[in-house]
């Protein structure tokens, strides 16, 4: 099954109609006729979404064509009426069997705009199925890199609202109430600093001021109060939230980002506890902390592509809400916050060292105590993968965003 | 302006979510997953300012079409156009958050509707007023009522000015007064050239307010057109589906008095020197109908077979309605229309003609073979059920079709 397209030549006729006049080789070994169920015709596809609309009516061939033969065929083509680009496959195929474009073979391809029931452009080429798909793979990929900021800029309005309700219904009810955002972080905090600091007596470097090992641990505490926060709560975000997949037109992407901000949020309050922290053990923040919102660009980056993953990964998997947990204890442990890094036998230095969290407790302890520019090779490193994990992450959740509905 | 184009909808069913994932992983080489065709070329077109009423039993793909024209399901193949913004309610308050008032609620709502909180600040009296649910509003969702709930997030909806509006069942859990009001903001709607898309198991109500009515049977468009028209067929296949129910149910109950002749009923008494062998309700045109409009023409046939020589007998039917209330009987003796004596082995055909004027609801006809003196010869109770139906809301059984007329005039009390 396998044919090769000549010349040919599309005009518009009236209304959505195209008028088709179009050679065709048999490049096979059958000859096609139409007793054996060969035929020709056209499929109308939407260009937006790649779906099939309509199929055209099976044209027989009037005499048969043998292989290295060519015929001659013309046709008309209906495009829907409706306004929109349409993508339209013409090709010859065997009834029951399949078409021939979906064996590889050469079809012709017509682009046409249609505008309120009229043609108002068309372009037409020859194609093969291996150059539709490359191209559909190019769309993807071009997607890729703009719909996760195209998702975030679109509903930022929306966003903003969601997370002010995640945040304000958190504790909603409760007699804490908004308290809650702050008591919570500092009941952690100070429980660790107990366990470690106090029980364990762990130390950070020869720095032997009072408050250090609290300081140093809360400083690596920010960022992945934010961090566990998002990634904790991604995997069953989408299922909680299943009457907005279902019932309501809802941009469901938005609502991992949503997760982000609000553990951005927690974060905000963490940072105050530590300053309040820093200014009571009689130090002072230096001008370096304004590399912060330098460290946080990686970390939303990083937090949203894995929170965009978990999220719809849990949608197949329920068991990813009750897995999250201990894996983020097991990366919260293996990751130096509760003991410095040079505790870690030499071993187990990868542990840190291949630790996107690490980075950015290191960067945190850098600027909000050490006074030093954070690291750069690292930082630039961690924010290359999570540029990566951005978009991949954007792009998986978007491609599964479609089973959603069907699955909760 | 709405505009379907071929819809399908396959859904893929797999025994293990992960199954689709691990097929995904397969790249389609190998399947793990059945098809099933939820919807199959669905088309249709609804212009500004018309509504279109989907009618189906449950399971028939409304809300898989529903779901598909806003935009929340994606069809397997074809094209919805959608011009201007859409507005689903596909169930009431499904991004209401229970621990926020009323009042937060409506914000929300508007905002993943796509409205800017200016524009919900200043819809907010006019969205209060037709909730009517006064001080509920400022208390948390979670203390309402259902209809309450139902008041709030209709009313929501229907401010956010769509210019396409989807409703599934929505008006069903409102109170009359209520559901009222919704008909007419309905009509208000359809007068400002919104597009609207409306399910509903309350046929009376597409009648009232659709334009245009779909029947969807297993995925598939049975009927389209005149919603009077659609609603019939509809009906009909409902009460066929039932009478096969309660036919299947009664023989399985007592295999009762053997179904003989092909006639259901729910009791059956007399002698049976004559037989009743027929029983057919036939509409203007002579077709077996189970859905007839309020006062249209309608004739009750019956066919007897006489198993002896009867001297006078008489064929009668009586009307009931579900709950047994006696609506209308007569007999050939009462319309002093004797069908005189009858032979051994004569079979005799009666038919009652009428104008249905009876109110919307279901009804049953019980049918008799009797003496002269009311035994029974045969006797069958609800022999067949059928519904008529009325695109207005009338009151009580009968359908009495005043003629109404008004004047008015002034009264000058100033007289001496």
């Amino acid at each position: 099954m396998n044919a090769a397209v000549g010349s040919w030549k599309v005009s518009p006729a009236d209304g959505s109609r195209l008028a088709l006049s179009l050679e065709l080789r048999n490049e096979g070994r059958e000859s096609w006729s139409s007793a054996d169920g060969y035929a020709f015709a056209y499929q109308v596809f939407d260009a937006a979404t790649d779906n099939l609309i309509e199929e055209g009516p099976h044209a027989g061939f009037s005499a048969d064509v043998a292989p290295k033969q060519t015929v001659r065929l013309d046709l008309q083509i209906d495009l829907p009426g409706e306004t929109g680009r349409y993508r339209v496959f013409v090709s010859p195929l065997k009834e029951n069997v399949a078409w021939f474009y979906e064996r590889g073979s050469q079809f012709l391809l017509i682009e046409a705009e249609v505008n309120r029931g009229t043609v108002a452009s068309s372009s037409s080429a020859v194609s093969t199925m291996a150059r539709q798909r490359l191209k559909r793979f190019g769309r993807t990929i071009g997607r890729g890199f703009t719909y996760p900021f195209r998702t975030m800029w679109r509903h930022r309005s929306l966003i903003r609202s969601m997370v002010r309700r995640d945040i304000m219904g958190r504790y909603r009810g409760s007699y804490g109430g908004l308290f809650w955002t702050v008591i919570h972080p500092l009941l952690m905090m100070l429980t660790y600093a107990f366990v470690f600091g106090v029980v364990l007596q762990t130390r950070f470097g020869p720095d032997d001021r009072p408050g250090n090992f609290v300081l140093y641990f809360m400083a690596g505490m920010l960022p992945w109060l934010a961090l566990s926060e998002a990634v904790g709560r991604a995997p069953t975000v989408v299922y909680e939230h299943s009457n907005f997949v279902k019932k309501l037109l809802f941009p469901v992407e938005i609502l991992p980002v949503n997760l982000v901000f609000a553990g951005l949020f927690s974060e905000v309050f963490g940072v105050l506890i530590f300053v309040g922290g820093l200014f009571y053990f009689g130090r002072d923040l230096t001008s370096m902390v304004l590399y912060l919102p330098l460290i946080l660009i990686p970390q939303f980056l990083f937090t949203l592509g894995l929170s965009w993953f978990l999220a719809a990964l849990g949608v197949f998997f329920r068991d990813m809400g009750q897995l999250i947990g201990f894996l983020l204890t097991v990366w919260f442990f293996t990751t130096p916050i509760c003991y410095p890094e040079g505790q870690l036998p030499g071993e187990y230095a990868w542990l840190f060292e291949a630790n996107p969290l690490y980075v950015l407790v290191d960067s945190y302890r850098s600027v909000l105590l050490d006074g030093v520019a954070p690291e750069w090779p690292p930082l630039l490193a961690l924010s290359g993968v999570a540029i990566v994990l951005f978009l991949a992450g954007h792009a998986w959740f978007y491609k599964w965003k479609k089973s959603f509905a069907d699955l909760l | 302006m709405l505009i379907a184009n071929n819809i399908s909808k396959v859904y893929r069913i797999y025994r293990r979510p992960a199954d689709r994932l691990k097929e995904a992983l397969w790249f389609g080489s190998r399947s793990l997953h059945e098809d099933f065709w939820a919807l199959r070329n669905i088309s249709f077109e609804v212009r500004p300012g018309e509504t279109l009423g989907i009618v189906g039993a449950n399971g028939s793909g409304k809300s898989t079409l529903l779901q598909i024209l806003c935009g929340i399901l994606e069809p397997t193949t074809g094209r919805v156009s959608r011009e201007g913004r859409v507005a689903a309610l596909l169930e009431l308050g499904a991004g209401f958050n229970p621990e926020f008032s009323g009042r937060e609620n409506i914000f929300i709502n508007g905002e993943i509707m796509g409205l800017g909180r200016a524009e919900i600040e200043r819809a907010m009296p006019s969205i209060e007023r037709f909730a009517g649910i006064g001080n509920f509003i400022e208390r948390p969702v979670k203390t309402y009522s259902s209809g309450m709930y139902v008041r709030l997030a209709f009313s929501t909806a229907i401010h956010v000015e769509p210019e396409i509006l989807v409703v599934d069942e929505a008006l069903a859990v409102g109170d009359a007064v209520f559901a009222n009001r919704c008909v007419r903001k309905f009509k208000e709607l359809q007068a400002a050239g919104v597009t609207i898309v409306f399910v509903s198991h309350d046929l009376g109500l597409v009648k009232q307010i659709c334009s245009r009515a779909i029947f969807l049977e297993d995925g598939k468009i049975v009927e389209q057109g005149e919603p009077s028209a659609v609603m019939n067929r509809y009906v009909g296949t409902v009460l066929e589906g039932q009478k096969a129910f309660e036919t299947e149910t009664d023989r399985i109950k007592a295999e009762t008095v053997s179904g003989v002749d092909g006639l259901n009923f729910s009791h059956r008494h007399g002698d049976r020197v004559a037989e009743v062998i027929e029983v057919e309700l036939l509409d203007a045109a002579g077709r077996p109908t189970r859905a007839v409009g309020s006062g249209d023409p309608l004739s009750v046939r019956v066919i007897s077979k006489f198993h002896a020589d009867q001297p006078s007998p008489m064929i009668g039917m009586l009307i009931r309605t579900r709950n047994g209330l006696d609506v209308f009987g007569t007999n050939t003796a009462i319309e002093d229309v004797p069908i005189g004596p009858c032979a051994a082995g004569e079979q005799v055909t009666v038919e009652f003609r009428f104008e249905c004027w009876l109110a919307a609801q279901e009804y049953t006809l019980t049918v008799a073979a009797q003496y002269s003196e009311g035994y029974s010869h045969d006797w069958l109770d609800d022999v067949i059920t059928f519904r008529v139906v009325d695109a207005r809301p009338l009151a009580g059984v009968a359908n009495l079709h005043p003629a109404v007329t008004s004047t008015k005039s002034t009264v000058s009390r100033a007289e001496p």
